[in-house]
């Protein structure tokens, strides 16, 4: 009762970081901000609710056009999720069912977070490296922060692996959302892959949530 | 005449709300003492003697990493760490602040991980850092700059206003320690006991950028122009903590920096000095890594010791009484703790005995 | 801004403070220039709203009234020359021309609200139909912010325009004083619905500081706060999270929904009316009540006596009563009489009126369909229980039991749950999934979720419903006893201490049991619902 309690009290509420060691990953829990509408729900009868109800746009009001014009690709449909042995890894989304589909990992690490419960964990499957967050809300629940590829052992849905060239994943995925000579990144909403390279090789591949 | 039986009747009104909200408020207020004990390390500062020559500052890589304890006992060095978790630059360049007020150590020790975080990140961690101040304009700057978007400046000056509903939720040490805390610190160092080797440490996921934000760089040169104008040298160090990881592009700006102007950089994660330090992952680190044991501190202090006084004018003070009293009451408790941990670890598995067995 | 922020809490204080030492005559400037504050910071683009709003009002009411006077003065100076025909022609035309200039103002503000609220709904509308003809919705849909409480003010200003129309107050001959009585800033956020002839006298007053009287009214924006912080926002994470996902929230919840959600709207809504009325009180300037205790009603059409009270009589005064007696309407009625025989033909031109009414009262609450259904079915459920009016009459002169103190609890209470159930349909904002989510009380009987558990995952602790349960029993039982006269002044008029000590409970209270901070915000519910 009473670590948590406490914990509810300092930790629960709102919070832009998740509790990860006392300098973790660069915070994850940015985009569940992005995400929230401000509006909550109103006194109706009132002129309050007239307004919020002016703030939320009607549903009907604009399913007449969604042109799919995502800058980024034109005919590329790019999965953001990460298939690893036929388990499906979605960013952002609960850990722990994944990670007990997953089997034993060959290594695990675990970063507490400073002074409270939440814990970061590490999974390492060979090539490739499942790592996770505590909810900003809940600290006993785990989601996934990044799925990395570290070697040509695994490769992406689309075939790219670590030693593929930039020209190869131009090919598969298309024109990057973002990129340098250092990376390039392919974005969607809350989420993105991110192709690290060396001259003009690929040298790491990152699933991650998007941090703003 | 009747004027002044409704100004008397609303000043008694007022007082009388005031006094028994402030005596709420003490109530709720965490106490940190059993749980989350982290919160306690700010205000602590304040019962020391505040007679320090060398100042730490920064995150739990200081104030887990380093013991004063070991400083004093091995060099007769005099020194306190002003850290808290997850401690940003700003929160550790206004406690810089906030000590000058109290007394001019000659060395001020900072540790550079913070540098990554540009923004305020985290009311929680907030709240530890800033609540133990006493209040001076470097509080109140201290406020303003770590507020992340959902606080309000009032709650700081009334805490009531954030912890009010903790009504439901208190426990018996809101109420043992309604009228203070007791020391669970040593000179502000958190003393663990424990072991948990460090394996499989991640490396840290490339970044899209590296370079550190303009805040943190400007609180740096900040900290830097408050040392000199106090003639205080400033030291960088990056503690030797594996997680979370350095990435050696950081490291070559803060090198930079150091060099351009003339500053002490000392990065422990550096094969050399590691070496030198005689740390040992497998026995010196309680939490896999992360955060060195008081047996890691000690190893790390004695290293740092020998440092401060090769580079720094610091004179061996054990012999001057007042020192030497307070500081024997810190050594004393500090072994007694030591010597109760490894008791627990012997008897329970854990440092914190039978109580709770989860830690 | 609303009443709940911290900075308006600290302006009100320091505005009481100033209010009352500076001289008499500046007091109401101060008001004027808090009001305007209090807007701006909403958003400077409202000022503009009501600025138009003001002047518009003020230039067009001073004609009227000039034209009244000099019509007054020919009829006066032709008094020995005109018959008594042309002298009444004369005052008819006169009126038209008056008419002429009003009907101008109105339509420059209900134009000026249709657009700005109502824009989008229409073209909204226009577009599905033009759908139906196989284009695809192509007309522009305007976007625009919608001024702070455009819906009061607006309707207290227009109120006050058809007054000095009809001649039953001279107009207000400062601009400043008019801005201060269209923009009064405790009435912005929710009301009330004040009339110039009720709040005018004290706004301009400047009334002194009298020790009781202010007291009292600080013990009104206490409860008001009470009500508003300590229940409505506490429980307004469960409503937010219940209607959030109907399909999961069915059967009981949403039962548990529409109880939830009318304590919240009650507490919210009278909550902020106290807040209002009490600063008004500490001022010296009487503010209408909006409430009377709604939920003793014994039928809606009582309910609708005693709740939004300003909103209610300005329809019957400023809508009800002129359709009613419209020469379309007269006509109707004639022709009705005359073709669908004497019992249809009386009724009629009341139905007619009463839906038209009820039409608008439900657009009025918001530009969405789902608003003017309830007013219909509002309307609906009046009329029919005004048919059977008789019957009712028959049913408790034959059951004494009925006459019981027990059965008026009954029939408060079925008010209660029919206007609960009503109230679904600003809940869900959509008319099917309302009807779909009422029947679902009756076909998913999972009365479980009262026992095993369930209520606490509501985003509702143990403790909270143990604040919500002690507060609902303190309002019934202060309404129960604020049936004979104010509560605050009965516990003063016994001891002034007890009254002191009362005002320090309600400060500690709020501040305590408030659910008002971090750990309360609202876009940590909203995160809820992802």
């Amino acid at each position: 009762m009473n670590k948590k309690s406490m914990i509810s009290v300092l930790a629960a509420a709102a919070m832009l970081a998740a509790l990860t060691g006392c300098g973790a990953q660069s915070q994850p829990a940015a985009d569940s901000q992005s995400a929230a509408p401000t509006d909550s729900v109103a006194p109706a009868e009132t002129e309050a609710a007239a307004e919020s109800q002016e703030a939320a746009p009607d549903d009907d009001a604009s399913p007449a056009e969604t042109p799919a014009d995502t800058p980024a690709d034109e005919a590329v449909q790019i999965d953001f999720d990460y298939n690893l042995n036929g388990t499906k890894i979605v960013v952002g989304e609960e850990a722990d069912p994944v990670i007990e589909k997953l089997g034993e990992a060959d290594a695990t690490f675990e970063a507490p977070s400073c002074a409270f419960t939440g814990v970061s964990y590490f999974y390492t499957y060979g090539g490739v490296q499942v790592i996770t967050y505590p909810d900003e809300h809940d600290q006993s629940l785990n989601r996934i922060y990044e799925v990395d590829l570290n070697n040509d052992t695994a490769a992406t849905n689309e075939g790219i692996t670590v030693g593929s060239t930039y020209e190869d994943m131009i090919a598969k995925y298309g024109k990057p959302s973002q990129e340098t000579p250092a990376y390039a990144m392919y974005e969607t909403e809350g989420k993105a892959v991110r192709f690290f390279l060396t001259g003009n090789t690929v040298s790491q591949i990152v699933y991650t949530i998007v941090i703003n | 005449m009747a004027n002044k039986k409704v100004l008397f009747a609303g000043l008694a009104m007022t007082l009388t709300a005031g006094v028994l909200l402030a005596a709420y408020q003490r109530l709720v207020q965490p106490k940190y003492m059993s749980d989350v004990v982290e919160g306690n390390l700010i205000a602590d500062y304040y019962r020391s003697g505040k007679d320090h020559d060398v100042l730490f500052i920064g995150d739990c890589e200081c104030y887990e990493n380093f013991s004063p304890v070991k400083l004093w006992e091995d060099y007769g060095i005099s020194s306190y760490i002003r850290g808290s978790a997850q401690q940003l630059i700003w929160q550790s360049y206004y406690l810089l602040e906030d000590t000058l007020r109290c007394e001019k150590p000659k060395v001020v020790v900072f540790n550079v991980l913070s540098m990554k975080y540009g923004e305020p990140q985290n009311e929680a961690y907030n709240r530890m850092s800033v609540e133990g101040m006493e209040w001076s304009k470097s509080k109140i700057a201290n406020i303003k700059a770590s507020m992340t978007e959902e606080e309000s400046f009032l709650s700081y000056v009334f805490p009531v206003l954030r912890y009010h509903s903790r009504w439901s939720e208190l426990t018996e040490d809101d109420f043992r320690y309604y009228f203070g805390a007791e020391p669970n610190f040593f000179s502000g160092y958190y003393l663990r006991a424990d072991a948990k080797p460090a394996q499989n440490v991640p490396k840290g996921t490339p970044l899209t950028d590296y370079s550190f934000s303009d805040t943190c760089w400007d609180y740096l040169g900040r900290m830097m122009q408050l040392c000199a104008e106090n003639h205080i040298q400033l030291v960088l160090i990056k503690a030797p903590s594996l997680y979370p990881y350095w990435y050696p592009e950081w490291d070559e700006q803060i090198r930079e920096y150091a060099e351009k102007y003339q500053l002490h950089y000392v990065n422990f994660l550096d094969e050399d000095k590691l070496a030198a330090t005689g740390l040992d992952f497998e026995t010196d680190t309680y939490d896999g890594g992360l955060h060195l044991n008081v047996y890691g501190a000690e190893k790390l202090s004695d290293w740092f010791g020998q440092y401060l006084i090769s580079k720094f004018d610091l004179r061996d003070r054990s012999s001057e009484p007042a020192l030497a009293n307070e500081w024997a009451d810190i050594c004393r408790r500090y072994h007694a703790e030591t010597e109760r941990q490894v008791k627990n670890l012997e008897q329970y598995g854990n440092v914190k005995g039978e109580a709770d067995a989860s830690v | 801004m609303l009443f709940t922020d911290s900075l308006f809490i600290f302006g009100l204080i320091l505005l009481f403070f100033v209010y009352f030492l500076i001289p008499q005559k500046y007091r109401w400037m101060l008001l004027l220039g808090a009001s305007i504050a209090f807007y701006a910071y909403s958003g400077v683009f409202n000022l503009i709203y009501i600025a138009v709003t003001a002047l518009s009002t003020f230039l067009i009411t001073r004609r009227m009234e000039k034209m009244a006077e000099a019509a007054k003065e020919s009829v006066s100076a032709h008094k020995s020359e005109w018959s008594r025909d042309e002298k009444k022609a004369f005052k008819e035309h006169e009126k038209k021309k008056r008419r002429r200039w009003l009907a101008l103002l109105l339509i420059l503000n209900f134009g000026m609200l249709a657009v700005i609220k109502y824009g989008a709904f229409t073209m909204n509308n226009v577009n599905t139909i033009i759908g139906w003809f196989g284009n695809r919705g192509t007309l522009p849909v305007p976007d625009f912010l919608l001024p702070m409480g455009i819906s009061f003010y607006l309707f207290q200003t227009m109120g006050y325009a058809i007054d000095v129309y009809r001649e039953k107050y001279p107009c207000e001959k400062n601009f400043a004083k008019l801005a201060l009585f269209v923009s009064f800033f405790p009435q912005l956020v929710q009301g009330p619905i004040s009339r110039y002839d009720d709040l005018a006298k004290g706004l301009y007053a400047g009334n002194g500081f009298e020790a009781e009287r202010v007291h009292l009214g600080v013990q009104r924006i206490l409860w008001g706060y009470c009500k508003k912080v300590v229940l409505a926002d506490r429980i307004l994470p469960a409503v937010t999270l219940l209607i959030s996902d109907p399909e999961q929230y069915q059967g009981m919840y949403a039962l548990l929904g529409m109880l939830y959600y009318t304590l919240q709207l009650y507490a919210d809504f009278t909550g902020g009316i106290d807040i209002t009325i009490g600063i008004g009180q500490v001022l010296g300037i009487p503010i209408a009540e909006n409430f009377q205790r709604p939920f003793f009603s014994k039928n809606i059409t009582e309910y609708w006596r005693r709740w939004h009270i300003t909103l209610g009589t300005w329809f019957k005064d400023y809508l009800f009563y002129p359709v009613s007696v419209a020469q379309p309407m007269l006509k109707l009625s004639k022709w009705s009489r005359d073709k669908l025989g004497k019992n249809i033909g009386k009724y009629l031109p009341v139905y007619v009126s009463t839906l038209a009414v009820w039409f608008v009262t439900g657009l009025w609450h918001g530009a969405a369909w789902n608003f003017i259904v309830w007013g219909m079915l509002n309307a609906v459920i009046i009329l029919i229980s005004e048919r059977l009016t008789g019957l009712y009459g028959k049913f408790h002169a034959k059951c004494g039991w009925s006459n019981t103190r027990a059965y008026d609890g009954f029939m408060a209470i079925r008010t209660t749950l029919m206007m609960g159930c009503l109230r679904m349909f600003d809940c869900y904002r959509d008319v099917p999934l309302t009807f779909r989510m009422f029947g679902t009380m009756f076909t998913k009987w999972n009365v479980q979720i009262f026992w095993d558990g369930s209520l606490m995952k509501l985003n509702l602790s143990l403790a909270d419903y143990g604040v919500l349960l002690t507060g609902v029993l303190v309002l019934f039982t202060a309404s129960m006893i604020g049936r004979k006269g104010s509560v605050r002044k009965r516990i003063l008029g016994r001891s002034r201490v007890l009254s002191c000590c009362m005002t320090v409970a309600l400060v500690l209270i709020v501040l305590i049991f408030g659910a008002y901070g971090i750990g309360y915000d609202s876009s940590q519910f909203i995160y809820n619902q992802f």
